[in-house]
């Protein structure tokens, strides 16, 4: 279960877990809530994350692509150096922000 | 769908059972009955009845306890169980259906309620065997579908391509695909398609068939696959997407154009030069629709190799976890050692270091060496031929072919003069036949007939007067014309053409130990 704090318009959601295929639908639902809901920013925190695999790497990116068309900018934060080289070898580094 | 449908009742009362198996009975069914758990437990495994009737209370071994082992056991874990017990609680309710019970029937039976109850779970145990049984008969036919796509080397054997796949379970992520799109142009493409379910083995399906209908001479690697991203970001839905390595070799002038789609790094091994890591230099396909694709053009020579994979194959091993970092060290230090070897050998060789002390395969395991060799072999009925440019590069793979055919045929002891002669004759082709020009083509052919193996060059220069160098060619140690001496010295027959840009030469194979 994902923790959700509002600040303001921003909206940090840290799903506490690896996000793998296991957990994408749970996922999925809380941040289709969170985009719903209308937000000015997304913040998502890495920080008890330790592995994301082809699914979870989807999710990201399906985010990303409902958040941009609503001009709505997407963060990662408190990434693990070794998710932070892979989604940079991805090249995902040029849609959102890592760090 | 059978109509020969058996109930197990287990009861430690006689009288239950009698009662029971009377109504059952009635309805057409078989009955077989246990007075105890143990003995109920190896009738189920024995005879698979469609549906038990167990009793809660009985001594020892009780009801609960006999509805955990049947679970626990394979051979018994689907066979629906329905509890039968004077307890109307709703406590035990729960706790039966909580370990595994479907229903209960309770004491003191009614026999319409019996029957019409058991009716219901045979019919539902049915249809859900069915069920069970499409789908698996489904998957299976993708799976079969999913190896038929996949080609082998032997099927396209001027792309010089060695291959190991293996998915981790029936329906794989992993797809490769390797096809000549005309007569100088091969393409090699690999790709991992986010999930491994169903829906990633249709769409592997898929992208064999939009791959190879938008790879042409008319595009660039670059625009094939912005092609790809269209049509799959308009099949993809809820974050599928692809990572992929799209090469295109062009034999004529030598370019291998390369697309990584946000895949892992391509190692290129060029020939007499260090490892090189060719990183992602293209987005995710099939998830952006403002994606940026680029391709790398890279100039390569005879002799050169790209190794392309999937990830399953740098990291994460059961038991012994490897950074990515690590599996690319471990990939690259087996790439440089395995270099001199056939490019199939080489393959498995790889995988084989990847996987040592005791690192096994979490994902679908896919690795592609693709080595670049410009010439083209025709396999014929006792031999082959082949069709390479004139340039000195060529003529190592030639002989190298030549080498694996005789050991092949059992004529290693044999290969020593037929090499030498071969390449004297290729040497002389390329250097006096067309001036190391590799816009012109040579033609070897080679053949073994009997205990007599046939070679044939054939260049396109303009030829020479063989009679009047056959005069000075009489002594190996000479520079001009020593190539002649050593076919003639180690060939039994030696025949020119008239203008003297095709020689054959036979030789006994049994004659040159």
């Amino acid at each position: 279960m994902s923790e959700i704090l509002k600040e303001g318009g921003a909206v940090t959601i840290k799903p506490g877990c690896d996000i793998v295929a296991s957990v994408v639908d749970e996922l999925k639902t809380d941040l289709k809530g969170i985009i719903e809901g209308g937000l000015a920013k997304l913040i998502i925190d890495l920080s008890d994350t330790k592995m994301i695999d082809s699914m979870g790497i989807g999710i990201l990116i399906a985010t990303y692509n409902s958040l941009k068309k609503k001009n709505v900018p997407m963060e990662l934060v408190r990434v693990s150096p070794e998710i932070a080289s892979l989604l940079k070898n991805m090249r995902l580094n040029q849609y959102f922000s890592i760090s | 769908m059978h109509n020969n449908y058996k109930v197990l009742i287990i009861d430690d009362v006689i009288f239950n059972v009698q009662l029971l198996q009377g109504i059952l009975e009635n309805v057409g069914l078989t009955v077989l009955s246990a007075l105890n758990g143990p003995a109920g437990r190896q009738i189920a495994e024995d005879e698979s009845p469609d549906l038990i009737l167990l009793d809660i209370m009985m001594p020892d071994e009780d009801g609960f306890e006999t509805c955990r082992k049947l679970k626990a056991s394979a051979a018994t874990v689907d066979i629906p169980i329905i509890f039968i017990s004077a307890l109307d609680d709703q406590e035990s309710k729960i706790k039966g259906l909580t370990i595994g019970g479907w229903d209960y029937i309770t004491k003191p039976f009614n026999k319409a309620e019996v029957q019409a109850r058991v009716k219901n779970y045979l019919r539902l145990q049915a249809a859900f065997k069915q069920v069970v049984e499409d789908q698996a008969r489904r998957l299976r036919q993708v799976t079969d579908a999913q190896k038929a796509i996949l080609v082998a080397p032997a099927a396209v054997p001027d792309a010089r391509f060695g291959v190991h796949y293996v998915p981790v379970n029936e329906a794989g992520g992993d797809f490769y695909d390797v096809f000549q799109v005309c007569d100088n142009l091969f393409c090699y493409f690999v790709s991992d398609i986010s999930g491994h379910d169903l829906g990633t083995s249709f769409a592997t399906l898929a992208l064999k068939t939009i791959v190879r209908q938008n790879t042409s001479q008319l595009y660039s690697a670059d625009e094939t696959i912005q092609i790809i991203n269209k049509i799959l970001l308009s099949i993809f839905a809820d974050g599928q997407h692809l990572t992929a390595v799209y090469g295109i070799l062009d034999k004529k002038n030598m370019t291998f154009s390369l697309v990584n789609a946000a895949h892992p790094p391509v190692l290129y091994l060029p020939v007499g030069h260090d490892p090189v890591w060719l990183p992602a230099n293209s987005d995710v396909i099939g998830i952006f629709a403002e994606a940026v694709f680029e391709k790398q053009v890279i100039n390569v020579q005879e002799g050169d190799r790209f190794i392309f994979y999937t990830d399953g194959l740098i990291e994460t091993f059961s038991g012994k976890h490897m950074s990515r970092e690590e599996g690319q060290g471990l990939l690259e230090a087996a790439g440089v050692s395995t270099a001199g070897e056939p490019c199939q050998e080489a393959v498995d060789d790889i995988v084989e270091v990847m996987f040592a002390e005791g690192r096994k395969a979490e994902d679908d395991i896919l690795l592609l060496g693709i080595d670049i060799s410009v010439y083209r072999t025709i396999i014929t009925k006792n031999g082959f031929k082949v069709i390479m440019p004139a340039d000195f590069k060529s003529i190592d793979s030639v002989c190298r072919k030549v080498e694996e055919f005789l050991h092949g045929e059992g004529l290693g002891e044999a290969a020593f003069s037929i090499i030498l002669g071969c390449r004297e004759a290729l040497t002389n082709a390329v250097r006096h036949g067309s001036n190391g020009d590799p816009k012109k083509q040579v033609d070897f052919e080679l053949v073994r007939k009997d205990d007599l193996v046939v070679m044939k060059v054939a260049d396109q220069g303009p030829g020479f007067d063989w009679h009047n160098v056959l005069d000075h060619a009489a002594d190996v140690s000479e520079e001009s014309g020593r190539g002649l001496a050593i076919l003639y010295q180690y060939f039994d027959k030696v025949q020119f053409n008239a203008s003297g840009n095709e020689v054959v030469f036979w030789v006994k194979s049994a004659s040159q130990v």
